[in-house]
């Protein structure tokens, strides 16, 4: 993920750019505190915590990798704590538990999502229309559905799903998920 | 750990970048870190297959459509105005901890405060269900299973009145010119800007308030003081033999039924049954009264049904249950 902002007027404390900064990374933190808790609602209010905290204390991060683990480490800190609250009789959620907390499981889940939000990233780079079609794809609608809800032709969205996925093939050529969403079908 | 983040995060660049060139050539310390453990191994599998990616991306584009700016800036106030309450509160403490201390007894005069006629707002929760709602001024109030609750404001005497059936928790904004007040039964807890618990069921003669964060006065109907709360501490009042005592507890066990889960915490289960069946609306009879003392700790739930809980406390336990469908009125679970 490349995280989306000026370090240097954020440090500087600039509201604007403190906006700018959460509009467009809090989504990717969000969906790494998901791999923690199952629960969009939970997450949201945990990580919004997270940017408030990072906000209020004016902590000094020279660079964005330091700044992005500070991000990882404290929602995953905070998810471990919230899940320690929620901890039920069962025993299993015991051993789930261990496993969320250990060491190897957070390098794994900044892995998954570094690359996970690169890719969402690319996928935004798209013209707005391929972009659309796309996300319209992700839900699950096939070609016609796509067509009726855009009002364009069918013919349109194949074009314009022919065309993404050039691009996206250029950037991204292993990745089999393109061919999954964009089969021109 | 710092150190394994940042390799960590480099070796995800690393993967982008052979994702991305296509020309299945491997950056040596990718191949190296993959080779290392099977963990690794099976990472790389996954991301580079991307079976689950078409879920992935969905779940990142509503979240994105779901980030609001507003909605942050709200949650900082509220956060700034805790933030200045604790430090008043912390002066409060002190003094109040030099004053007061550990357990005490008070007698409580039960003759009836005054009326006031006044606009009345009611809000009500019934079985099974949990309300929330927010004052005009975002003062916020769950309401437990079976509750009822009524706000009015008392202008002339610049006091907000609310009085309680059940179980409520409030996260009250603290005005300095108009307090809040809260009547249950015998006692009024007025609320200097803080969190706290009240539960007070008609049918038990006890009235427990918890205070999370803040401070709040304990009075008498009649407006004298009896004991004021430090956060932490759990107050609860007998009507029966008129005795408060005050201890600590732990603040998530007493809250835990605003995010939907019974918490029971050693208690015993004539209690802990009493509890199920304003949620469930289900009668619990106890056909050996020895069992009424056995003690349970756990946590349930409160989306399960109510067969599933029976089970689970049959399992972990030595009670047994029977259920009696009744073709009218409340079910009726025989524990034996």
């Amino acid at each position: 993920m490349n995280l989306v902002g000026n370090i240097k007027k954020l440090q500087a404390g600039s509201e604007a750019e403190f906006r700018r900064f959460y509009e467009i990374n809090f989504a990717y933190f969000q969906s790494f505190a998901f791999g923690f808790i199952k629960s969009e609602e939970i997450c949201r209010d945990l990580v919004q915590d997270v940017f408030i905290a990072y906000w209020e204390k004016h902590a000094d991060f020279s660079d964005s990798i330091s700044l992005k683990v500070y991000f990882y480490r404290s929602i995953r800190n905070k998810c471990l704590n919230e899940l320690r609250k929620l901890k039920t009789t069962e025993t299993e959620a015991d051993n789930e538990l261990l496993k969320l907390a250990s060491d190897d499981y957070l390098l794994e889940a900044i892995i998954e999502e570094e690359i996970a939000a690169s890719v969402h990233q690319k996928i935004a780079e798209l013209p707005e229309q391929a972009q659309k079609i796309l996300k319209l794809s992700l839900t699950g609608k096939n070609n016609k559905e796509i067509a009726e809800q855009l009002a364009i032709s069918v013919n349109t969205v194949k074009t314009h799903k022919l065309k993404a996925y050039s691009v996206l093939r250029h950037q991204l050529r292993d990745l089999q998920f393109v061919l999954q969403i964009i089969s021109v079908g | 750990m710092q150190e394994r983040i940042e390799i960590s995060l480099r070796i995800a660049h690393l993967i982008e970048d052979f994702m991305q060139s296509g020309d299945g050539l491997m950056n040596p310390e990718l191949k190296e870190w993959i080779e290392e453990s099977d963990a690794n191994r099976e990472l790389f599998a996954r991301i580079t297959k991307g079976n689950d990616w078409q879920e992935k991306l969905a779940r990142l584009d509503r979240m994105q459509k779901a980030t609001s700016w507003s909605d942050l800036q709200r949650k900082r106030k509220r956060d700034v105005r805790k933030l200045w309450m604790r430090t008043v509160q912390f002066a409060a403490v002190l003094v109040f901890t030099l004053l007061v201390g550990g357990v005490a007894g008070y007698f409580i005069s039960s003759q009836k405060s005054q009326q006031i006629e006044l606009a009345v707002q009611r809000y009500s929760s019934m079985k099974g269900s949990i309300s929330v709602f927010e004052l005009p001024d975002s003062t916020k109030i769950w309401l437990n299973s079976d509750s009822e609750i009524s706000y009015s404001e008392d202008l002339k005497n610049k006091r907000r009145l609310v009085s309680l059936k059940g179980e409520a928790y409030f996260e009250v904004t603290h005005r300095e010119d108009c307090p809040m007040e809260v009547s249950v039964g015998q006692l009024v807890i007025r609320d200097l800007g803080t969190s706290f618990n009240i539960k007070a069921y008609p049918g038990s003669p006890v009235v427990e308030t918890s205070l999370m964060e803040g401070k709040v006065d304990i009075l008498s109907e009649r407006g004298k003081s009896i004991v004021a709360l430090e956060p932490g501490e759990i107050a609860r009042f007998d009507s029966n033999n008129k005795t408060m005592d005050v201890s600590t507890f732990s603040p998530h066990i007493v809250s835990a039924w605003k995010d939907g889960k019974f918490v029971i915490r050693d208690q015993r289960m004539e209690d802990i049954f009493s509890e199920l069946s304003h949620w469930y609306n289900v009668k619990f009879i106890f056909e050996n009264p020895d069992l009424k003392d056995f003690r349970y700790t756990g946590i349930i739930r409160k989306s399960t049904t109510v067969e599933h809980v029976l089970k689970m406390l049959k399992e972990t336990t030595h009670i047994n249950y029977r259920i009696k469908d009744m073709p009218s009125g409340m079910d009726e679970v025989v524990i034996y």
